[in-house]
């Protein structure tokens, strides 16, 4: 009953998208670009995803850092640049994402 | 102001002819096809010229009488030593003392041009330099072409590649050693472009966060925005020296088995 509950909505869902992106191809203009609904779906999605895994990893980094602080606070100084290293890092992959998404945007 | 135009344009509005026969010159970029807007060229000159004008100046009171005392201000000479030092000390920690004193020259000119040009681009008005990927791919060629070169210099040319391809150096692993020095090949040529494209995505990403916040309501709202794009900025700058530290690095270590 909630796997049917489940998939009817996804079907609801995906007919409304290719709707709205078969009006919007219907909207563009003759000679420009005929996929700008595909396309900010795309955009939309890239950074969704990439924003969505990045936080997770995120906060696995913040909870590791901060469990090491709290059971050593002197370590304090030697913790915290590391994880802001980790973090810048773990940022980077998201940020590769946001530029397709720059990329990709109609 | 629209986007894509600087201070910089409109001093170099009164100069017109000038500005076209630059434009001209430098014509369109190699990577992605576009005309490059000049004020990328003009804020990177200008950052080149107000770091030579800064080190002239914290020079001078290198060569005073009393100049071995450190002052206990925050002048500009404490800065550059605090940030120098800091360097170093990170540095060290990575690569060893004698790499260290040999590689810091390199570093800190990698981190003072990425620390001035994104503090460039947080004033309203001003794009950063390093928001185009043609200046951070400069850079991190730059530090790619260090590690292959000193790398070969430290260790020799066949025994600086046969450390690609793996642990096993026998003659019968060599499909296993071909695999791994494929590998070791694409995380080798994947290294300028992660290190470009971080640093160019952080500073086009924060510089339109500014922009639209700024468009949303100008009074008091960008100012929480402008503070986490001044945490950015050390941030990128910080993980670029760490991370090119750890390059060259890993291509000059002696490794004791």
């Amino acid at each position: 009953m909630q796997m049917r509950k489940v998939l009817s909505l996804l079907a609801v869902a995906v007919i409304t998208f290719v709707a709205a992106a078969a009006s919007a191809e219907g909207g563009a203009e003759a000679g420009q670009v005929v996929d700008v609904g595909w396309r900010a779906l795309a955009a939309g999605l890239a950074i969704g995803l990439a924003a969505f895994g990045g936080s997770l990893g995120q906060g696995r980094a913040i909870d590791a850092a901060l469990t090491g602080i709290a059971r050593n606070p002197g370590a304090d100084a030697k913790i915290f640049p590391k994880m802001i290293l980790g973090l810048a890092i773990i940022e980077s992959l998201v940020i590769y994402a946001l530029i397709i998404a720059f990329m990709v945007k109609p | 102001m629209p986007h894509g135009v600087s201070w910089f344009d409109y001093i170099f509005t009164a100069m017109g002819e000038w500005r076209t026969r630059l434009q001209d010159l430098i014509g369109t970029s190699y990577i992605d096809r576009a005309d490059i807007s000049v004020q990328y060229i003009i804020g990177f000159a200008f950052i080149g010229v107000l770091l030579f004008a800064l080190v002239l100046i914290a020079r001078r009171k290198f060569s005073v009488a009393r100049g071995l005392i450190p002052d206990d201000r925050l002048n500009l000479r404490t800065f550059f030593e605090m940030m120098i030092e800091g360097a170093f000390t990170t540095m060290e920690g990575i690569m060893g003392r004698k790499a260290a004193r040999f590689f810091l020259p390199l570093i800190t000119a990698c981190l003072f041009i990425i620390f001035f040009s994104n503090f460039l681009g947080l004033i309203p008005g001003f794009t950063p330099p390093t928001g185009n990927w043609n200046t951070t791919l400069a850079m991190a060629l730059v530090i790619f072409f260090s590690t292959h070169i000193w790398g070969v210099k430290e260790h020799g040319f066949i025994k600086y590649f046969a450390h690609w391809c793996g642990p096993f150096l026998k003659w019968w692993a060599l499909p296993f050693m071909l695999f791994f020095f494929a590998i070791e090949l694409v995380s080798h040529l994947a290294r300028p472009v992660s290190l470009s494209i971080r640093l160019m995505g952080n500073m086009f990403a924060d510089h339109a966060v500014v922009a639209s916040f700024t468009l949303l309501c100008p009074i008091l709202v960008p100012v929480p925005v402008l503070l986490l794009g001044v945490l950015v900025c050390i941030v990128q700058t910080a993980v670029f020296c760490i991370l090119s530290t750890v390059y060259i690095g890993m291509a000059v270590a002696h490794e004791e088995h």
